[in-house]
């Protein structure tokens, strides 16, 4: 088959772990979707369900058990080198170093994807402008708060503003104005031709947010599609409705 | 890699822990052990040694002349009547005559005791020439015939060579475990760290190559390690330019030089560089493998005891005695190599074997540690 050089591509991935207690865990049991280029594709799921791991393997910080993923068109087995190129990632909760201040973080990893120094330091400004965030931005992260941290997290995939965007829960713990900023942030993006894939917890933000949505649950995707499709095939409204419904199917009540 | 490694560097020179063990701890060690040394061995010399002690002597049977010496050497007779069963502190020693035997008693475990002792001693031999002395006036004997020959004794070695006697010692042994220290934490805070705090996904999202990422870490790792012993000599050079002749002052006449030469340090400088990156790579490694500070410190703490073991062999008497093989045993290679060069008496067969063990360590050490990075069961433990 021919794949796409725009986009992501998942086919039929698995990642199992081996796990001292559990012993093998089926995170990712066998998962496929594509996500476009002016795009925003959403994971739902329950905790656990396997998100992160999904966004972990696409990212390149894990290797697939089985299965292809191809980001722009690249194999992230076999060139792993070149999706790194083309992808920004957001791995959740932290992943800022609160030693580094915003600025230093933002131009550091502008360096690393290949781009000018002076023109990541011009640009870093005029996003920190956007996010609020000029008057922190020589702060060491350690000393910001969550929202600003998030806020420098994005800021620094919005300075190398790669192809494909992975971002794991954007919005975890931000107030409504800050997941506001940060929502505008994404859909600029995707008006820029970006390919986003996303995970969350909150119905709210992926009905604003994606064009298609894939709810996940031990591994698995239940059902995916736009908000009409997944209406039509379970028959009810709301995204909460529909989310609890597809879970259910899979996990009795004890 | 150029804005990897300025990353890193960022990074780590504000851990608190590494600026500490790499700044501050080499740079005042020195100046603490010799200004502790030369105080205390200063103080507790003089002290004792022109303090009064008091010793036990009986009322009777020692001659005023022994006495009158006795008092001349700074002792205080306190008399007594029967044989003492134990001395006190304040009194740590006792003379006592049975015909022509004299008992010198003391406590051997006292510091006083000694000192009471040796000047007992010499009291005893100038009586005892005194007593030779007049006898042979007596026979009619030339008293010259006491000293037949004459002893006089002359130190020819440099004051660079006794300097780097007791430099070399002390230098290669404590080089090596700073080097260690400093190390660690920079490797902890740059690995397990990084897995804390959950930056490490970014960084391997990011950066093209996992080996540069790698590369970076230990580099910066080394730079600190290398660092670090800059500082320690920096910190000894200062100490003995103060402090040196305090200390050895009287046994090596006009002070201590520190006996460095450009050569030296060359010679010193390229071991240190290899052993810098077999020591990152090692702790890199370890502690990428550690999933918290905890299990990382866990681990390394134990391997600081497998460094000292081996570092502390130059520190022995007979540490410098063994054979060609000492030069190919890691760790204490290298500060075996730092006390032939620091002694002026650097073997061209132990500096190749040491440098070329050295450099195969390294070699070992940094492919094991690129290796182990690329794998996703080593950085993602459960
Ligand atoms: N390195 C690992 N070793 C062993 N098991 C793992 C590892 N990483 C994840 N898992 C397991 O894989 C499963 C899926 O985890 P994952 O983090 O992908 O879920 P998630 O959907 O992101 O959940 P949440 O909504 O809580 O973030 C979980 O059971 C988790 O315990
Ligand atoms: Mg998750």
């Amino acid at each position: 088959m021919t794949v796409p050089t725009e986009g992501v591509v998942v086919q039929d991935l698995k990642k199992y772990f081996l796990d001292r207690k559990r012993g093998l865990v089926k995170a990712v049991d066998g998962v496929s979707f594509e996500a476009r280029p002016g795009e925003i594709f959403a994971l739902l799921g329950p905790n656990g369900a396997g998100k992160t791991t999904c966004l972990r393997v696409i990212a390149t910080v894990l290797k697939p058990t089985a299965g292809q993923v191809f980001v722009q068109g690249w194999n992230v087995t076999q060139h792993p080198d070149q999706v790194r190129r083309v992808l920004g990632f957001h791995p959740g909760d932290a992943g800022v170093y609160h030693r580094l201040t915003p600025y230093e973080m933002v131009t550091v990893f502008a360096e690393l994807a290949g781009h000018d120094r002076r023109e990541a330091q011009k640009k870093a400004w005029e996003i920190f402008d956007q996010l609020g965030l000029t008057e922190v931005a020589k702060t060491p992260m350690g000393k910001l708060s969550t929202g600003q941290r998030q806020k420098s997290a994005i800021a620094r995939i919005m300075v190398v503003d790669p192809p494909v965007w992975v971002l794991d829960e954007p919005a975890l713990g931000l107030d409504v104005p800050t997941t506001q900023e940060v929502e505008q942030a994404i859909l600029d993006a995707k008006q820029r031709g970006r390919t986003v894939i996303l995970s969350t917890h909150t119905m709210e933000q992926a009905e604003y947010l994606a064009d298609r949505i894939a709810v996940m649950d031990r591994g698995t995707i239940q059902a995916m599609g736009t908000m009409e499709d997944l209406r039509r095939s379970t028959h009810k409204t709301r995204l909460r409705e529909i989310f609890l419904s597809l879970i259910k199917l899979e996990a009795p009540a004890p | 890699m150029k804005a990897l490694f300025r990353k890193e560097l960022l990074d780590v020179l504000r851990d608190r822990r590494t600026l500490f063990s790499m700044i501050v701890v080499p740079l005042v060690a020195f100046p603490a052990i010799i200004g502790g040394a030369s105080f205390f061995a200063k103080r507790g010399i003089t002290k004792i040694q022109s303090e009064t002690l008091r010793i036990f002597v009986p009322a009777q049977g020692i001659p005023e002349e022994v006495r009158q010496l006795l008092e001349e050497a700074n002792l205080q007779l306190v008399p007594l009547n029967t044989l003492p069963d134990t001395l006190t502190a304040s009194v740590p020693a006792a003379l006592i005559r049975e015909g022509n035997r004299y008992r010198i008693l003391y406590d051997g475990a006292s510091e006083k005791g000694q000192e009471a002792r040796r000047r007992i001693r010499e009291v005893l031999q100038k009586h005892k020439e005194i007593v030779i002395r007049r006898q042979l006036e007596d026979l009619g004997v030339p008293p010259e015939i006491l000293s037949p020959l004459q002893v006089q004794e002359e130190n020819l070695a440099s004051k660079e060579r006794m300097g780097g006697m007791v430099v070399g010692m002390f230098l290669g042994y404590i080089l090596v475990i700073f080097m260690f220290t400093s190390a660690m934490y920079a490797a902890m805070d740059l690995t397990v760290g990084e897995k804390e705090r959950r930056t490490l996904e970014v960084l391997l999202s990011a950066a093209p190559y996992r080996r540069n990422v790698v590369m970076a870490k230990i580099s910066v790792v080394t730079l600190v390690a290398v660092v670090t012993s800059i500082i320690l000599v920096i910190g000894w050079i200062l100490s003995m330019l103060y402090m040196g002749a305090g200390l050895f002052g009287e046994e090596i006449p006009g002070g201590m030089t520190l006996g460095l030469s450009a050569q030296q340090g060359l010679l010193s400088f390229l071991v240190l560089l290899p052993f810098a990156v077999f020591v990152a790579s090692v702790e890199v490694a370890i502690a990428s493998f550690a999933r918290s500070y905890r299990e990382a410190q866990s681990y390394l703490s134990p391997l600081m005891i497998l460094v000292i073991l081996p570092a502390m062999v130059t520190l022995m008497p007979g540490g410098s005695d063994l054979g060609w093989w000492k030069s190919l045993v890691p760790v204490l290679n290298v500060s075996d190599i730092f006390r032939q060069i620091l002694q002026d008496r650097l073997s061209m067969l132990s500096y190749g074997l040491t440098l070329g063990s050295s450099l195969l360590y390294a070699a070992v050490a940094l492919g094991i540690a690129v290796f182990l990075f690329q794998r996703e069961e080593i950085l993602f433990r459960e």
